[in-house]
């Protein structure tokens, strides 16, 4: 079901699929993701197609320095203020969302800032007399980079997961010129479905991860990484939530790979990859892969990833430069005694294919 | 000394790949159709560099570690530095060292 969701929400986004699962595990862990790159890199596309995919309501907004509380929470209820009551009238607005895109999220005011942090902290939403439970999973915020004063830096740490983007590669140019005019058809998801896999991840048992865990933020800070204490605890939520997406009861070393997705900074992202390395070398996740492969470069994930871009080729009409570079890529990666029988198949029929 | 291998954790990423016999005619007739490649080839040896070379069945693809090509899979148990080291009197780098023990020179690569 999650699977179909995220292809779904993939088609015709080129080298976006690892950000709309980045998306889905976040909302799954109930954490919020903050997508930093340039202008034009579909940052809000994805999380229109996710929101969709998922269904329930969604909030979108464009912060800038002059935007006003009230564009974003709501205006006040002037019937209630005439009887000397302040409220605030939510509806539709990000109170009463269940998905929210934020772009320029670090542009807002300190007052609308302030606001968002405990909204996104702790689901309230605070004003006068309006005090109000939101029901929001998810919620996503984009910027060109990350901030770096110290009064931003508070509120960009309440966003666990950091993907960041950059343009599309000139090898697949063509694919994202066909990819983006193509009409992509999204039913809208059944919020249920997200909820049930949520409650799973809050039961899932970390106690076989955990020690791993603790050993792998060990080696980050020997390598100098800043993951802080509160983020490192969290990281959790998002072990949890890739387990129960897997369909594991018990989280264990396949699923530590979320921890990369937690690591603040892009260069430390990059160098925690290659610092834990050996320790996520048994990272598979049958609906994540693409985002696990981005984070762990494991083997598991990484034959997944070959056998769905294989049947891809393989579908009409057959390109022949496309099957070869499946081949190429399956030959490069794998060795014929460790390549999996799934894919050591699909190799032969990616070869009959050419013949 | 015997240079010794084991496999590698981690694939190099792809920047040519070689191949020998029936295979080596292939990958030949391919770069000749396609074009655009950096080739080299001696004594039925074809090796062809870049980061999209053709597929053919049975080729070994190759990538790169400093002034040394490696077949993506394995990597030599000494340092690279130190294999530099003692290549760098045979000829020009970069060179290209496989696991059966041949060097071949890839100065020569010309652009077919």
């Amino acid at each position: 079901m999650i699977s179909t969701l995220i292809e779904q929400c993939s088609q015709g986004l080129v080298e976006r699929r690892p950000v709309v699962e980045a998306i889905v595990l976040a909302a799954v862990a109930r954490e919020h993701v903050l997508l930093i790159g340039p202008p034009g890199t579909a940052k809000s596309e994805a999380a229109r197609r996710v929101a969709r995919g998922l269904g329930g309501n969604y909030f979108e907004y464009l912060l800038g320095k002059f935007s006003e509380p009230s564009e974003l929470f709501g205006p006040t209820d002037l019937r209630k203020l005439k009887d000397g009551v302040l409220e605030t009238a939510t509806e539709g607005m990000l109170p009463e969302a269940e998905v929210a895109f934020l772009d320029e999220v670090f542009a807002g005011s300190t007052a609308i800032l302030n606001t968002l942090l405990t909204l996104l902290n702790e689901r309230v939403y605070r004003r006068g007399n309006t005090r109000l439970k939101c029901p929001l999973r998810v919620c996503v915020g984009a910027s060109n980079s990350l901030p770096e004063g110290e009064s931003l830096a508070a509120f960009a740490d309440r966003f666990l997961v950091r993907c960041f983007l950059h343009p599309v590669s000139d090898s697949l140019l063509e694919e994202m010129l066909s990819g983006g005019r193509e009409k992509v058809e999204l039913s809208a998801g059944d919020l249920n479905v997200l909820d049930e896999l949520s409650t799973q991840a809050e039961s899932v048992d970390l106690k076989e991860v955990q020690p791993i865990l603790a050993q792998a933020i060990r080696k980050l800070r020997r390598e100098g990484i800043n993951l802080s204490d509160r983020r490192a605890v969290r990281a959790q939520n998002l072990i949890a939530a890739a387990a129960a997406i897997s369909g594991r009861e018990k989280a264990g070393p396949e699923d530590l790979w979320p921890l990369i997705l937690a690591v603040p900074t892009e260069d430390d992202q990059k160098l925690a990859r290659r610092c834990l390395r050996e320790l996520l070398s048994q990272t598979d996740n049958p609906a994540l892969h693409h985002l696990a492969e981005d984070a762990s470069a494991a083997l598991q994930v990484r034959a997944r990833m070959l056998t769905e871009e294989g049947e891809k080729a393989l579908t009409p009409p057959v390109d022949s430069l496309r099957v070869e570079g499946v081949l190429r890529d399956i030959d490069a990666n794998f060795s014929e005694t460790d390549l999996p029988a799934e894919l050591a198949q699909l190799r032969e029929r990616l070869k009959s294919s050419l013949s | 000394m015997k240079l010794t291998w084991r496999k590698r954790s981690q694939p190099l990423k792809v920047e040519g790949c070689l191949a020998e016999g029936a295979a080596g005619q292939e990958l030949r007739r391919k770069l000749l159709e396609r074009g655009g490649l950096q080739a080299v080839g001696c004594d039925g040896i074809v090796v062809a560099l870049g980061e999209e070379p053709p597929w053919v069945d049975g080729a070994v693809f190759l990538g790169r570690k400093g002034k040394l090509y490696l077949p993506t899979l394995w990597e030599p148990e000494l340092p690279i530095s130190w294999i530099v080291a003692g290549l760098t009197k045979l000829g020009e780098p970069p060179w290209l060292l496989l696991p059966d023990g041949r060097v071949l020179g890839m100065s020569e690569a010309w652009v077919l």
